[in-house]
């Protein structure tokens, strides 16, 4: 079972590698085809890291202008989505540089925040997929908690599917700094769900 | 030493990544799509 996975994964690397090969030597569906397939995964590691939307677009745009611009250059010695990730973590790391952190980490969800308490009590039951959904939007808002380089180890693993050497040698740390990273986010967001949970559920 | 797939400290807790399975996934707007059709830019 694990092997079939490593060997999908093996296979999609392999995939992406020759799509932007296809890309570089001028064809334009080959890049559609990679923008669809990692559109949704980058965008999502944008708006979570930065809370804010526009500046997440901003990075967005940035990071697949840098893919079309780069594409001449590519070189199949890195994984695409390794190096599509190094490229969007750079651009982030420059913005951050270049603006006051508390400016780039505002409260991102504060909408969504307001929708959530919106939950009348009655529509609570213990069905347990609505706890689990209950629990997956809390889960949303402890992300949020989270300090940035673990909130960034959660996202690059969760909507890429990195493992913990591919995020080190992304972010350019060490595998045990990596690790410290994902034991530390572990403990912080299920330490913060369950207490969310708890108070939810006293509520009831 | 112990790979990143069987080592358990350098993976997130499985609860964690089901309940964020569950999360609605913010997508790009379709304006930003347009934006890089076919890798125009």
């Amino acid at each position: 079972m694990a092997e079939a996975l490593e060997q999908d994964k093996s296979t999609e690397a392999e995939a992406d590698q020759r799509l932007m090969l296809q890309y570089a030597a001028g064809d334009p569906s080959a890049f559609e085809s990679l923008y669809q397939k990692h559109k949704g995964g980058l965008y999502r590691y944008f708006v979570r890291q930065t809370g804010d939307q526009q500046l997440a677009e901003d990075l967005y745009q940035e990071t697949w202008g840098r893919v079309i611009k780069a594409a001449a250059s590519y070189e199949t010695s890195a994984k695409f989505t390794t190096w599509l990730y190094r490229i969007a973590h750079n651009l982030l790391i420059d913005h951050v540089r270049a603006v006051k952190p508390v400016d780039l980490f505002s409260d991102a969800f504060s909408e969504e925040l307001e929708c959530d308490n919106q939950l009348p009590s009655d529509q609570f039951s213990p069905d347990s997929a609505l706890e689990e959904d209950i629990k997956a939007k809390l889960l949303k808002r402890c992300i949020d908690l989270l300090p940035t380089v673990q909130k960034e180890t959660f996202l690059l693993s969760m909507e890429a599917g990195f493992t913990a050497g591919a995020i080190a040698e992304i972010v350019e740390v060490t595998l045990e700094a990596t690790k410290s990273r994902i034991r530390y986010a572990n403990k912080a967001l299920k330490e913060c769900v369950m207490n969310k949970w708890q108070e939810v559920d006293n509520e009831r | 030493m112990k790979d990143d797939k069987t080592d358990k400290s350098a993976q997130f807790d499985s609860d964690l990544q089901r309940w964020y399975r569950r999360v609605k996934p913010e997508q790009p707007c379709l304006a930003l799509d347009d934006k890089m059709a076919g890798g125009r830019q």
